[in-house]
């Protein structure tokens, strides 16, 4: 289960609620899409009783990723390297192949356990890709990097979302963990063209990909909530994303309003059937 | 001193991408006592405002709900944005808030809130539950077979816990004013199914436990010294009452044997 190239074709977000009914439905036609889980390392490192019980379960069946939340790439105090030997010593014990986090941050000197956004600087850029590179150093792997959703604008920004994306991205030599409904909801909250963002996306950097529904609070206003179905323009983005640069593992984000998880397979089996028109075995 | 200079250096230096990352925390955290950055809309900053404030609220209610339950929503969200406003969590681990919580709560100065004076104990009490369900010690199942001659072990996942309230009968129909005349010990474990048990002690067992906890014994040895501990008993009652409780607690999954049966 070590290898990176074990993730492949759809995955899905592993929330608590998820959890015993996946272990009732293991190996039954209905969720043979599911190929592999993410998990939050934050809520798994150093569990004991029942939660590593099920960790134990979950890796013992299926490939896992990594995908943090609170690395704080962004942050105004130096790394937490405590922390980042921790996840190190996860991945290593758990033979989990991938860690990506937010480019975001999430701490100020303390943690407010949120995804906040970073200004689009270049000084911002040259701190956030050397904590990046401080970060794989004490890894020993590269990370993903996650584009992230927002609602303000930083008034002090000096550049657009790609080119700081970009930016970040080669100068810190990491990977490129491509959320499609964060650029579709950023491409409302700002007002720009989420297509035509996509297409200056370094697809070379893509290691796997995220879709999720968002929560619309106003017309020019969406809020990345994970909690509702996808609507028809974010699979729409995903199609795209696939068309233009190949098809790569997508894993489904739910975290709100979860419903049962035969329902939610429509959604899983839907990017599987968006895969398999794309992909180059059925070209 | 040099330090200080040196931070207050850093300070001045701070670049501009930083400040407003700053401020922008600075309102999240009080937003009475910090306006939102300059040329920021305000609809689009209470997203955040209220995302935060919420995340951290739901985590605490579900860790407390006896005790939100007995605050009136003012002072509970008072409590909450004192968190949010005066502490600094140094913990990337979500579990890890609520205790937090607690260590700010200790801290903090609430003599104009007229909290409940059981609350620190409540709220102590509740967080146990927590505590003990993702505490990372494995749960042996070595049943002791005699539990006289048996080295004897408590559950490694397990309180024994002693408040001066009977915190484990508050509730909006119980709140007690006073602390009551005896302690109320309360022993809380996870069993080897992971389920958390509650059992309330009397003194006596209380004592016993405390024996075990502070050294590995055989059921025996642990009885001698609860005997020398209560003179005014005599010992053959001791022993009588003392193997009863023993094999009880045995059951119950409180105390293990260090070696497996045969």
């Amino acid at each position: 289960m070590a290898l990176l190239s074990n993730i492949q074709g759809v995955g899905l977000g592993l929330k608590r609620e998820l959890i015993p009914q996946i272990q009732t439905l293991y190996g039954e036609e209905v969720i043979r899409n599911i190929n592999f889980l993410e998990i939050a390392p934050e809520n798994w490192i150093n569990v004991g009783g029942k939660y590593k019980d099920q960790l134990d379960w979950f890796l013992a069946r299926y490939p896992i990723i990594c995908h943090g939340l609170c690395l704080s790439l962004g942050g105004l105090e130096p790394l937490n390297v405590a922390f980042i030997k921790q996840v190190k010593e996860f991945l290593r014990q758990h033979e989990i192949p991938l860690y990506t986090e937010h480019l975001s941050f999430c701490s100020d000197g303390g943690y407010l356990y949120d995804l906040l956004p970073i200004p689009f600087t270049e000084e911002a850029v040259h701190y956030v890709a050397q904590r990046i590179k401080q970060t794989q150093d004490i890894l020993g792997q590269q990370i993903g990097i996650e584009n992230a959703s927002s609602y303000v604008a930083a008034p002090v920004s000096e550049m657009d979302e790609l080119t700081f994306l970009k930016a970040v991205i080669e100068e810190a030599d990491c990977l490129l963990h491509l959320d499609i409904n964060n650029i579709y909801v950023n491409s409302v909250n700002f007002n720009y063209d989420p297509h035509l963002l996509l297409r200056g996306i370094p697809s070379e950097r893509i290691v796997y990909a995220h879709v999720a529904g968002h929560y619309q609070e106003s017309p020019n206003l969406l809020v990345d909530t994970h909690g509702e179905n996808i609507i028809d323009p974010v699979w729409q983005l995903l199609e795209a994303a696939y068309k233009q640069f190949g098809v790569f593992p997508t894993l489904l984000e739910r975290d709100l309003n979860i419903p049962p998880l035969t329902t939610l397979m429509a959604e899983v089996d839907k990017i599987a059937s968006i895969q398999q028109k794309y992909s180059l075995n059925h070209g | 001193m040099a330090d200080m200079m040196k931070t207050a250096a850093s300070k001045i230096q701070e670049p501009s991408f930083q400040a407003y990352q700053r401020a922008f925390t600075q309102h999240i955290r009080d937003p009475k006592a910090h306006s939102r950055p300059p040329n920021v809309p305000a609809k689009r900053m209470a997203i955040y405002t209220e995302i935060v404030y919420n995340n951290i609220d739901s985590t605490l209610s579900a860790c407390f709900p006896v005790a939100k339950s007995l605050l009136s929503a003012k002072k509970w969200q008072v409590l909450v944005r004192s968190f949010m406003a005066d502490y600094r969590a140094s913990t990337p681990f979500f579990r890890e808030i609520s205790q937090q919580f607690l260590q700010h709560l200790a801290a903090m100065e609430t003599t104009k809130l007229k909290l409940p004076e059981f609350l620190p104990s409540l709220l102590h009490y509740e967080w146990v539950e927590l505590a003990l369900s993702v505490l990372d010690v494995a749960v042996a199942d070595n049943a002791p077979q005699d539990v006289l001659l048996a080295p004897l072990i408590l559950n490694p996942a397990l309180y024994l816990l002693q408040y001066a309230y009977p915190v484990h009968q508050i509730s909006v129909d119980f709140q007690p004013k006073k602390p009551a005349k005896m302690p109320t010990y309360l022993l809380v474990f996870r069993n080897a199914n992971h389920q958390i048990q509650f059992i309330e002690l009397n003194p006596i067992t209380f004592q016993l436990a405390s024996i075990l906890q502070n050294a590995s014994l055989t059921g025996e040895q642990v009885l001698q010294k609860l005997a020398a501990q209560n003179p005014q008993i005599t010992p053959e009652v001791v022993l009588q009452f003392g193997a009863q409780t023993l094999a009880e607690l045995a059951k119950k999954e409180v105390i293990f044997s260090t070696k497996k049966a045969q």
